[in-house]
């Protein structure tokens, strides 16, 4: 039995979906957003995805109104104490591979919040981060960079080369 | 004007579309942007004002390596305010996504303190 709270590793997910995508629907993904007690200004910028200036579609990405229906989690927020069951049924409720991806300083580590009794230090210590998307808010250029990441359709930036650019 | 009204209704049909390449092409950057804070080697003195006013403590000041977790930081331009020596400054980076939390440090060598 699983405890909801403690995740199995299931081996490489991302690289499994991936694969299973480019079998299925040619690099097509469906995306399921969760706010698991965000401040709203991550979810305004996955809105901005939508619209005809980032027009996310154009990459074979969309937006689904059921976690059955998903392919990728998308959890913004710093995943309060009341939320951590509903966040782990949705991500029980998806079919596999599924991928899960923390958008924003609150879910990757609890940002401003970090530490209070009412959440979590992040999303992590619920569910399987696949990739991390930093920002307070991330633009939206960084969320489609975060999900190319996700289904390896980009490289992650390495940390490293390029180094500092002061001008 | 009515005129008016008509052309500003008609424009969007005259022009090209407004989608932006991006990833195929850079993104375009308001020149407000507030990407990952990054510190100038030879202008840090290793005061360690930053890591005092970073609210998130997002900034780690060991001797020789200056880091900023980008998963903490929230571009609040804090660091940059405190630095004495005008040593940080918020690039326009912004394409800081990682498979792991480890990956989201970004450690800069400093000069480790005067």
């Amino acid at each position: 039995m699983t405890s909801p709270l403690q995740p199995q590793a299931t081996g490489d997910p991302a690289g499994a979906l991936t694969r299973e995508i480019d079998r299925r629907l040619g690099r097509s993904l469906h995306v399921r957003h969760l706010d698991a007690g965000s401040c709203n200004g991550c979810d305004w910028e996955l809105a901005a995805l939508m619209n005809p200036y980032h027009d996310i579609q154009r990459l074979g990405i969309d937006f689904v109104a059921s976690p059955r229906h998903a392919d990728l989690l998308l959890v913004t927020g710093v995943m309060t104490r009341n939320l951590e069951e509903a966040a782990w049924r949705t991500y029980e409720a998806m079919p596999e591979p599924r991928l899960v991806v923390a958008v924003g300083a609150c879910a990757i580590s609890g940002g401003v919040f970090a530490g209070t009794y009412a959440a979590r230090d992040g999303i992590a210590d619920v569910l399987p981060v696949d990739v991390y998307v930093p920002g307070c808010p991330p633009r939206p250029e960084a969320l489609i960079h975060g999900l190319l990441v996700a289904v390896g359709r980009i490289a992650p930036w390495d940390g490293s080369s390029g180094g500092p650019s002061i001008t | 004007m009515p005129i008016d009204l008509l052309d500003r209704f008609l424009r969007p049909l005259r022009g090209k579309p407004l989608t932006r390449r991006y990833p195929d092409e850079p993104a375009m950057l308001p020149p407000t942007v507030r990407g990952l804070p990054e510190v100038d080697p030879a202008r840090c003195d290793s005061s360690g004002d930053c890591v005092s006013a970073c609210p998130t403590g997002a900034i780690a000041l060991e001797p020789g390596s200056w880091t900023v977790d980008a998963g903490r930081c929230i571009f609040c331009d804090a660091c940059r305010a405190a630095c004495p020596q005008d040593a940080i400054r918020l690039g326009d980076r912004f394409e800081l996504s990682g498979r792991s939390r480890e990956a989201l440090r970004v450690m800069t060598s400093v000069g480790g303190g005067r």
